[in-house]
């Protein structure tokens, strides 16, 4: 029984959860897993860059000080086997452990959530632990512990961080941090995405553990027997890599899937608000959002009749022909962010534009100009006064064009609200065909 | 000193080193590495190149002129910890010329500076390390502080932390200028202590 103050694992586990806590501190914004554990579980998928360099060096560590262990004449008393047990298992426990407090800081951060946990992130991530351990194994059994632990270091960064942009994308999934993409507040992660990563772990530790059974540079001395389990751990090998080729076919490059209709919660009004559990879990949002394209609906503007979650890697319109505004939102927005965010439904569709713009600078002007305005008219019937100041504010955040779109919007407000909304629709109309529309003053500017 | 040579892998410390020399002071020097996926998101971290030449020869070097060694030696008459590091200075002596050549040759317009301050920074900490009892694993501190500044190098705004200098280009970092003669300071101290005394059991990890 080795005493587990000679475990590098416990030594090096100290350190590893410090940096663990400071870089979620430091690096993790909260606004990216409020409210959603299986975003927050899958964020922990990046320290997979602290955690796996210490399941790998403690590991290699291990093996230098298994292999300086033994005598000259010293008889096998225990299986190969046996002995990596007996050497890795804190190394695994230990990376497990900093993995999970990850989780679990993570969890924390993201506060009471209507989604259950996600068992299978985790399941895949301590799997990959285990592959990563396997793997410093190998090398501390090769190559000599001072240049095997930097080693250990770097092929672990290697391999965790630069396959996050080869492709193909199945390979991100191997190793794991990609799944820190998940997810939006409408969106789950997709399970295919943990369980590549399980599967190829899973086998590929096979495969290493065939290549740890040879002893190293000692086993080789049994050349006949070392030949065909190096064989047979690279047939292993082939075969966790197309496994995983086949288990992570159709991912895509983000791991997160959009909520089906079916599992939105949808408020009976006019129009139909439909948003995540996720989505409404800090505050209730759903009323507002109504409210504010009914006051667009009223006033003449493109009527909306349905409101959704703005899907990830929207391609197609944000305001459709056929009434339905897909809008972005977060749990725990303020009234005043809900009204932007609804009303912005309007302007993003006017970036949706396929020409050459004639005039970059006023066209994005005259954008701002009507996104102010959208925000204006709806704070002016669903905001408080301050709150009506502020919303305009933060439209108009250019300082150097914030004066003369600040006097122009003035003079639109002036006008008559059915003038109002002809000039807006008008406007729309022509800078979604790349022009440049005649300001409500009657001057080109 | 011949048989000090050889227990030290001479030829092939003097190979490496040589040939990390000419990888940081040739077409690369200028290069900065990108680092994805750590740190804040929306700016991701650079690395110079020449630091990880310097990473390579500190890592190998140490190995190499240590592996010879046995933990009483550590307390012999002889001062063979001063062989070891006369020979790991010398290597890196060979490895700043190649350097210097290589970037004569490329007409790169290179930092020379840079790749002096990398070079003495991330080797003084090995042997920095080594004096304060880190032992044969000395040699793991450089590559950890470096993966450590990588994680945590920009601030919100941006900017380098003056701390992360690995990741700085600027040659002349304060901190950078300190850690070479804190190390510096601590290697001369440990080899010039009475050897009985330079031994530090309670500080050994092995």
């Amino acid at each position: 029984m080795i005493p587990w103050y000679r475990r590098p694992a416990w030594w090096l586990f100290a350190p590893a959860a410090i940096i663990v806590t400071v870089y979620i501190s430091a690096n993790v914004s909260t606004d990216q897993i409020v409210a959603h554990r299986e975003a927050a579980i899958a964020a922990s998928s990046l320290l997979l860059f602290v955690s796996a360099p210490l399941a790998g060096v403690s590991a290699a560590l291990e093996a230098g000080r298994e292999r300086q262990s033994r005598g000259l004449l010293e008889t096998k008393t225990r299986s190969e086997l046996h002995v990596l047990w007996v050497r890795i298992w804190p190394s695994i426990l230990s990376s497990c452990l900093v993995q999970l407090l990850a989780i679990a800081y993570l969890l924390a951060r993201a506060g009471s959530a209507p989604d259950p946990v996600s068992w299978l992130i985790p399941i895949a991530l301590c799997a990959a632990l285990v592959l990563h351990s396997l793997a410093g194994y190998v090398i501390g059994q090769w190559v000599p512990t001072a240049m095997a632990v930097p080693l250990t270091i770097l092929l672990s960064y290697v391999w965790v961080a630069f396959t996050w942009t080869v492709e193909p994308t199945q390979l991100r999934y191997m190793a794991g941090p990609v799944m820190a993409m998940c997810c939006s507040p409408a969106q789950k992660l997709d399970s295919q995405a943990p369980l590549t990563l399980l599967v190829f772990s899973l086998i590929m530790a096979v495969a290493y553990l065939g290549v740890a059974v040879i002893g190293g540079r000692r086993g080789l001395k049994n050349a006949v027997s070392a030949l065909p389990r190096l064989v047979t751990s690279l047939v292993i090998a082939g075969f966790a890599f197309s496994v995983a080729l086949t288990t992570g076919n159709g991912i895509g490059v983000l791991p997160g899937r959009n909520l089906a209709i079916s599992e939105l919660q949808c408020a009976s009004q006019e129009p139909t608000v439909c948003l995540s559990a996720v989505q409404i879990a800090r505050r209730d949002s759903r009323d507002l959002v109504g409210k504010t394209f009914a006051v667009f609906n009223d006033i003449g503007l493109q009527p909306v009749q349905r409101v959704e979650p703005v899907p990830a890697m929207i391609t197609g319109d944000v305001l459709t022909s056929t009434g339905t505004a897909f809008v972005s939102m977060k749990p725990g927005m303020s009234p005043l962010e809900v009204v932007h965010s609804a009303a912005s439904t309007y302007s993003s569709q006017l970036d949706r534009f396929t020409c050459d713009l004639q005039n970059p600078q006023k066209w994005f002007e005259t954008r701002y100009l009507v996104q102010a305005w959208l925000d204006g008219t709806a704070a002016k019937r669903l905001l408080t006064t301050d709150e009506q100041e502020a919303i305009i504010n933060f439209s108009l955040t250019d300082p150097t064009t914030s004066e003369a779109l600040k006097s122009n919007l003035s003079v639109l407000n002036r006008l008559p609200e059915h003038q109002q909304a002809a000039w807006i629709t008008s406007a729309s109309k022509d800078l979604l065909h790349c022009k440049v529309p005649i300001m409500p003053g009657g001057n080109a500017s | 000193m011949k048989s000090a040579l050889r227990t030290r892998y001479f030829v092939s410390t003097a190979l490496i080193a040589i040939v990390c020399g000419l990888m940081a002071g040739g077409a690369l020097s200028t290069l900065d590495v990108g680092l994805p996926t750590v740190g804040i998101p929306s700016i991701a971290p650079t690395i110079p190149f020449p630091v990880i030449p310097a990473l390579i020869i500190g890592v190998f070097t140490h190995w190499a002129s240590t592996a010879g060694e046995l933990p009483w030696m550590d307390a012999s008459s002889r001062n063979i910890v001063l062989h070891s590091v006369a020979i790991y200075t010398t290597a890196w002596f060979f490895g700043l010329a190649a350097a210097a050549i290589s970037m004569a040759v490329s007409s790169e317009n290179g930092d020379f500076l840079l790749i002096i301050r990398d070079f003495a920074g991330l080797a003084l900490m090995t042997l920095g390390a080594r004096s304060l009892g880190a032992g044969r694993y000395a040699g793991v501190i450089p590559p950890t502080y470096v993966l450590i500044t990588c994680f945590f190098a920009r601030s919100h705004t941006g900017a380098i932390n003056s701390w992360a200098w690995p990741m700085d280009r600027d040659p002349a970092n304060p901190i950078a200028i300190i850690t070479i003669l804190v190390c510096l300071a601590l290697t001369l101290g440990n080899l010039w202590r009475p050897t009985s005394h330079r031994n530090y059991p309670w500080l050994k990890l092995h």
